[in-house]
């Protein structure tokens, strides 16, 4: 909107003025031009007016001395030149009139002239015809008459002269006047463009005047600490954007003083907290140096007792010497009685190699007896056998019997024949049968002693493995325990001088103790001396946090002084 | 400040606007007295008449404004000045040719410079002005052709010229001179005159005995008083004249056998003249016919009735219009033929004709 911004405003002033200066300028153009083209035209018109007038003036009197001279000696020459000049002259007076800016008069005046020019040529024509006639008077009364003619003439041509520069003043007065009246309008227009300057002015610094008042109010009340949000008419747009750029200020400043008081408060709540914490701190400084004080103490203390550790040391030292001759010595038994254990285990091991091969001559005489038993059974499997055949060879014989029954004697005498051989046979079968079970009872009952008698020297060999072995077993464990002896002596052996190296460690370690203790001593006095300096440290904190709550409290106390 | 920029727009608009169906003012300035003024106002009321008739121009009437310029170089001059300030839009006058060259300068001196068309013969330096425009051709083209023809057939070898001493007898004097001698011709004896007193001349002739033909450049009654001057001396010698002498014939016998050159006959066969001299004289039988200059007036308001539809009822708009007439806008045509216009305001092209007196009338002898 034109109304709504200052630069449109002004661009729009600024415009209105240009254009009226432009309309200025072409206005004095135009006049310019015009008064120029006047002055020209009616420079050109005097100059030909001029020229005109005196060529009117040479013209007429050129035709009285031609008109005149043929009347003294005429001739075809004289009578053309004056025709001649006569057409020259009325040409020059037709030209006469198209001279700009001539007036009625100026045409009445040429009327006059060419009336009289006309009447002086007809007289004077007429008066050469005459004296071409020879009628000599008649053309002296005609030429008087054109005479009479030429002081009227050149009394026309005069005026017609004066008229010239009257007509030249008039006209200068006329473009005077024009360039009067340009000038007051182009004073009117320059008045105009000052006033409407003027009122764009006006209206601008009012425009301005009364939103800048309300800016600057808004400014003061912003300095003086009220920081509430302002409220404004409505403005032109560049200061409408400067009071919602103030007003943001303000609500920025607003929260910042926001900030401001609850950053004070924290502080001020940090510093108590910082002040209470340096009174801790203090006191927890002095507990330090007591506690140094006890360390350094202590650390006396220990040298002391590290000197006493190293007496106890040395007596270790000794003890140690003494530990490791009797270890040397139980070495030395040990190793006897390995011998010895080793000795007897070889012995053990050939026994038990003879009990071994015993056992293995026992399983196998076991095994040939079982196989043996075996072998009983397996011949009792056939007696059984043949017993079996025996039955059936006994129906055999029984039924052949009744066959050979039934055969009579025709038929029935073969099968009597089988069926009493049969029968004998199955008997002696049954009977050697019988003898051979008897045989072999009794052969089982003597193998089955046997068996038992191999499993009893089985169970006795056994034992006098079983003996054997641990026998063996124990001669193992005292040769361990011998070797775990020497270890155990070695061990004491190399503790032994392990002990003499932590004693000899120990000595130097305790001189280092030492030199740390009294380095601990002054460690600590140095420690105490830092402990006091944190003491008073801790002390100037305090200070500081007591400077700095009074600080927060004073800052709490000036942005209170803020109204948001 | 918007309201004023209104008000003053709102006043440029009403200024700007011109209230419509006013009349378009256009002027016939002539010597009514005379015969040719009175023709030319004939004619004039009769074109008007027409256009009016015609529903005007541009549905606005055509008004005739009449000034008489008495036949007087002041009158004239007077009536011109009144006309260049007035509201005319254009002029067409003078009925003579001595009055127009004296007032054409006249016509320009106005708020703007005005159109005038000139309905009668005047000197070739008339249309020096860029606001004249000849409707006829001038002096210098009739008094050429008269030349032309006086030394074709009949072979004139010797002229003798008695002039009105104006603008127009000088200058078709002057054209003849120089084509007469131009042809071989010689011209060995020069009257001016002013009232009609030519006897000392008339004497001269005689006495030289060598004239072959009497040219009269003059117009209106005193050509025809010196016609009579010149039977009355009892010369015999052929006459010959310019437009001027129309109007010889009335002087019957005396003006027998007279030769004239002239740019319009009324029997010229044209439809568009036949017509227009059929409405000239109806119902007037006691009215001649239509002269050249009551021709080139009536042609004339029926040229502005075109101009002014093409340019516009005002006067830079007429002079625009018919500076184009023949160039950027087609001919115009009339009943005095085509007419169409140079740069400098002369007709581009234009029949002349011989006529002789016969019997008390004008007969076409032939066309140049």
């Amino acid at each position: 909107m034109l109304a709504g911004s200052l630069r449109r405003r002004l661009v729009a002033g600024m415009a209105l003025l240009a254009g009226l200066f432009l309309l200025m300028a072409l206005i004095a153009i135009a006049s310019l031009r015009s008064f120029r083209d006047t002055v020209a035209g009616e420079l050109e018109a005097v100059g030909e007016g001029a020229v005109l007038a005196s060529s009117l003036m040479s013209g007429a009197s050129a035709q009285l001395r031609t008109a005149e001279a043929y009347l003294v000696s005429p001739s075809p020459e004289l009578s053309r030149e004056f025709f001649r000049v006569g057409d020259n002259l009325h040409t020059v007076r037709r030209q006469f009139r198209q001279i700009a800016g001539l007036g009625p008069g100026d045409q009445t005046v040429l009327n006059r002239l060419a009336s009289e020019q006309a009447r002086l040529e007809v007289s004077y024509a007429t008066a050469h015809a005459l004296r071409d006639l020879g009628r000599t008077e008649e053309a002296v009364a005609e030429a008087a008459r054109a005479r009479a003619v030429v002081d009227s003439l050149v009394s026309n041509v005069q005026s017609l002269n004066r008229r010239q520069q009257t007509g030249l003043h008039a006209r200068t007065t006329t473009v005077s006047e024009q360039a009067r009246q340009r000038e007051v309008v182009l004073w009117m227009l320059f008045g105009l463009a000052i006033a409407m300057g003027a009122s764009v002015a006006v209206l601008m610094v009012r425009a301005i005047e009364a939103p800048l008042q309300e800016l600057i109010a808004a400014a003061r009340r912003f300095g003086e600490g009220d920081l509430r949000p302002i409220r404004v008419a409505s403005m032109p747009v560049e200061l409408d954007a400067l009071a919602q750029a103030m007003g943001a200020m303000g609500g920025r400043l607003r929260t910042v003083i926001d900030a401001t008081v609850r950053e004070a408060r924290s502080i001020s709540a940090s510093a108590g907290d910082l002040s209470a914490m340096s009174e801790e701190l203090a006191a927890s400084s002095h507990e330090i140096v007591k506690a140094i004080a006890q360390v350094t103490a202590g650390a006396e203390q220990q040298v002391r007792e590290v000197r006493e550790g190293d007496a106890l040391l040395g007596k270790l030292r000794d003890a140690t010497a003494q530990d490791l001759t009797a270890t040397e010595r139980v070495a030395a038994l040990g190793e006897a009685t390995r011998t010895l254990a080793s000795r007897h285990g070889t012995d053990l091991s050939t026994a038990g190699e003879a009990v071994a091969a015993l056992r293995e001559d026992i399983r196998l005489a076991t095994g040939h007896t079982r196989a043996l038993v075996r072998q009983v059974e397996a011949v009792g499997r056939v007696i059984d056998a043949a017993q079996q055949i025996a039955s059936q060879s006994e129906v055999l014989a029984l039924n052949a019997a009744v066959e050979a029954a039934r055969g009579g004697s025709a038929g029935g005498g073969g099968f009597g024949a089988v069926a009493d051989q049969t029968r004998r046979l199955t008997e002696q079968s049954r009977s050697a049968a019988t003898q051979v079970s008897e045989v072999l009872q009794g052969f089982d009952t003597r193998l089955q002693e046997v068996l038992g008698n191999l499993q009893s020297a089985a169970v006795r060999v056994a034992e006098a493995d079983a003996t054997t072995r641990r026998s063996a077993l124990a001669l193992e464990e005292i040769g361990r325990l011998v070797d775990a002896m020497r270890d155990i002596a070695a061990r004491v052996a190399r503790s032994a001088e392990d002990s003499r190296r932590v004693s000899t460690r120990s000595s130097e370690l305790r001189t280092h103790l030492e030199h740390i203790a009294q380095e601990n001593v002054m460690a600590g006095e140095a420690v105490t001396a830092a402990a006091t300096e944190q003491s008073e440290a801790t002390d100037d904190i305090a200070t500081s946090a007591a400077r700095l709550l009074e600080a927060s409290e004073r800052l709490t106390a000036l942005v209170a002084g803020f109204r948001t | 400040m918007r309201s004023a920029v209104g008000l003053v727009l709102l006043a440029s608009l009403l200024v700007g606007c011109r209230a419509p169906g006013g009349g378009i003012r256009v002027a016939l300035v002539g010597s009514f007295e005379t015969a040719e003024g009175a023709a030319a106002q004939r004619a004039a009321r009769m074109a008007v008449t027409e256009i009016n008739a015609g529903g005007g121009i541009r549905g606005r009437p055509l008004v005739l404004v009449e000034r008489d310029d008495r036949n007087n170089l002041d009158s004239a001059v007077a009536v011109a000045a009144d006309l260049a300030g007035g509201n005319v839009i254009a002029v067409v006058g003078h009925t003579a040719s001595a009055l127009t060259a004296a007032v054409t300068a006249v016509y320009r001196t106005g708020r703007e410079p005005m159109a005038l068309l000139v309905p009668v013969t005047t000197p070739p330096d008339l249309t020096r002005a860029d606001h004249v425009f000849r409707m006829v051709p001038s002096d210098s083209a009739q008094g050429a052709t008269l030349a032309g023809w006086a030394r074709g057939a009949p072979d004139f070898a010797r002229a003798a010229i008695l002039y009105q001493n104006d603008t127009y007898g000088r200058g078709v004097r002057q054209a003849f001179e120089a084509r007469f001698t131009t042809l071989g011709g010689e011209v060995v004896s020069l009257g001016p005159w002013i009232e009609p007193a030519v006897d000392a001349y008339l004497d001269r002739i005689v006495a030289r005995g060598d004239v072959d033909v009497l040219v009269l450049a003059g117009t209106g009654p005193e050509v025809s008083q010196v016609l009579e001057r010149v039977r009355t001396r009892g010369l015999t010698l052929p006459v010959l004249g310019p437009d001027g002498l129309v109007g010889v014939e009335r002087l019957g016998p005396m003006a027998q056998g007279v030769h004239l050159a002239m740019a319009y006959h009324p029997g010229a066969p044209l439809p568009a003249n036949q017509a227009f001299v059929l409405g000239y004289t109806e119902g007037s039988p006691d009215v001649d016919p239509p002269s050249q200059v009551a021709a080139s007036v009536y042609d004339a308001f029926h040229l502005l009735r075109t101009v002014i539809s093409d340019g516009g009822a005002s006067r830079r708009g007429v002079l625009g219009a018919l500076g184009r007439i023949g160039t950027v806008q087609p001919p115009f045509q009339g009943v005095t033929g085509i007419v169409s216009f140079t740069a400098q305001g002369d007709l581009a092209r234009f029949p002349l004709l011989i006529g002789a007196v016969e019997d008390g009338a004008i007969r076409l002898v032939e066309r140049r």
